[in-house]
């Protein structure tokens, strides 16, 4: 191809290195029981249980989002915001992964767990 | 009389005019010939640059994660930063921000865009010099990885929390086709326009 130029595939590596970079912290055990999910609202940040089967209305910034938790994994059931993309991101379920609503100015994180990184290591 | 060094990648013909700015000392900008032809074109720029924005708006085009765009405006930033100098480019940049999100946004999402967009500009300007050995789309693809990195930011500012980080790698690896795509679109313009003198 006429257009590439050598440092064109050097820097798709430099960015897939980057993106391997910034996954790794993210690989933690996905067990229930130890995790648990911490939604920042514009009230301040509740934390829900992942081992409890539940669904929890939230309010925040003038938007509702209903998130509902079964079987170890979180998703957002119902939302009115604009771009309904919390809905779509479909469900978490691991240390680290977070469904973001910006219009309603909520996150939802995973915290708890520990890194499998260190149990590779040790 | 312009002396050329050998080695130096040749300017196009807009370059050259344009950068005479830098060099003029009598300040009459709004007579002067050379500033009311950069004038004209970084506004061109920036109605190209709006003209993308607003498409990429109106098309549903895109997955279902946070920041996820095919940064077309970018390439206007980019060709501005070839066809004209950099601190023209940035002015673009920012002008195009500012309209966009006062015709379409938010307050936030002027942020996240202000960011992105700082990100991508810089790492355009970054690889101005070495365009030689690396094409617009190697340089599309950092600007598109660099866009991601600045909302991210922008996003663990706002939230006050480093949770969106955990969204980047999946916005990294989607950078490199986005930006492979839009840094084949445009090499291919740029090719095409970079001689002809305005």
């Amino acid at each position: 191809m006429k257009l590439l130029k050598p440092l064109d595939f050097a820097a798709a590596a430099i960015v897939a290195a980057m993106a391997v970079a910034a996954a790794l912290p993210g690989l933690t055990h996905t067990d229930p029981a130890t995790l648990a999910a911490a939604v920042t609202t514009d009230s301040g940040v509740i934390t829900l249980p992942l081992d409890l089967d539940n669904s929890y209305e939230i309010n925040s910034h003038g938007h509702t989002l209903v998130i509902h938790i079964d079987g170890g994994t979180l998703s957002v059931t119902e939302a009115d915001c604009p771009d309904r993309l919390c809905m779509k991101a479909g469900k978490i379920s691991r240390a680290g992964q977070t469904i973001i609503c910006v219009p309603a100015r909520v996150l939802i994180e995973i915290k708890g767990g520990e890194p499998i990184a260190d149990i590779i290591a040790g | 009389m312009r002396t050329s060094s050998p080695g130096k990648p040749s300017r196009s013909a807009n370059q050259r005019s344009l950068s005479r700015c830098s060099s003029c000392t009598s300040r009459k900008c709004a007579r002067c010939p050379v500033f009311c032809r950069r004038l004209a074109t970084d506004a061109l720029l920036l109605a190209a640059a709006l003209i993308l924005a607003w498409l990429e708006a109106i098309l549903p085009l895109g997955l279902p994660i946070f920041g996820f765009k095919l940064g077309l405006a970018n390439i206007a930033v980019v060709l501005a930063v070839h066809l004209t100098s950099r601190r023209d480019a940035l002015v673009v940049m920012l002008a195009r921000v500012a309209v966009m999100s006062t015709l379409f946004g938010s307050v936030t999402s002027f942020a996240f865009s202000l960011a992105g967009g700082l990100f991508a500009f810089a790492v355009a300007a970054a690889t101005k010099k070495i365009y030689g050995k690396i094409s617009f789309v190697g340089v599309s693809i950092l600007a598109s990885a660099a866009h991601n990195v600045g909302q991210t930011l922008a996003a663990c500012a706002v939230f006050v929390s480093p949770a969106p980080l955990g969204l980047l790698w999946w916005l990294l690896l989607l950078a490199i086709p986005t930006g492979a795509l839009t840094g084949i679109l445009a090499e291919i313009i740029y090719q095409r326009i970079k001689n002809i003198k305005i």
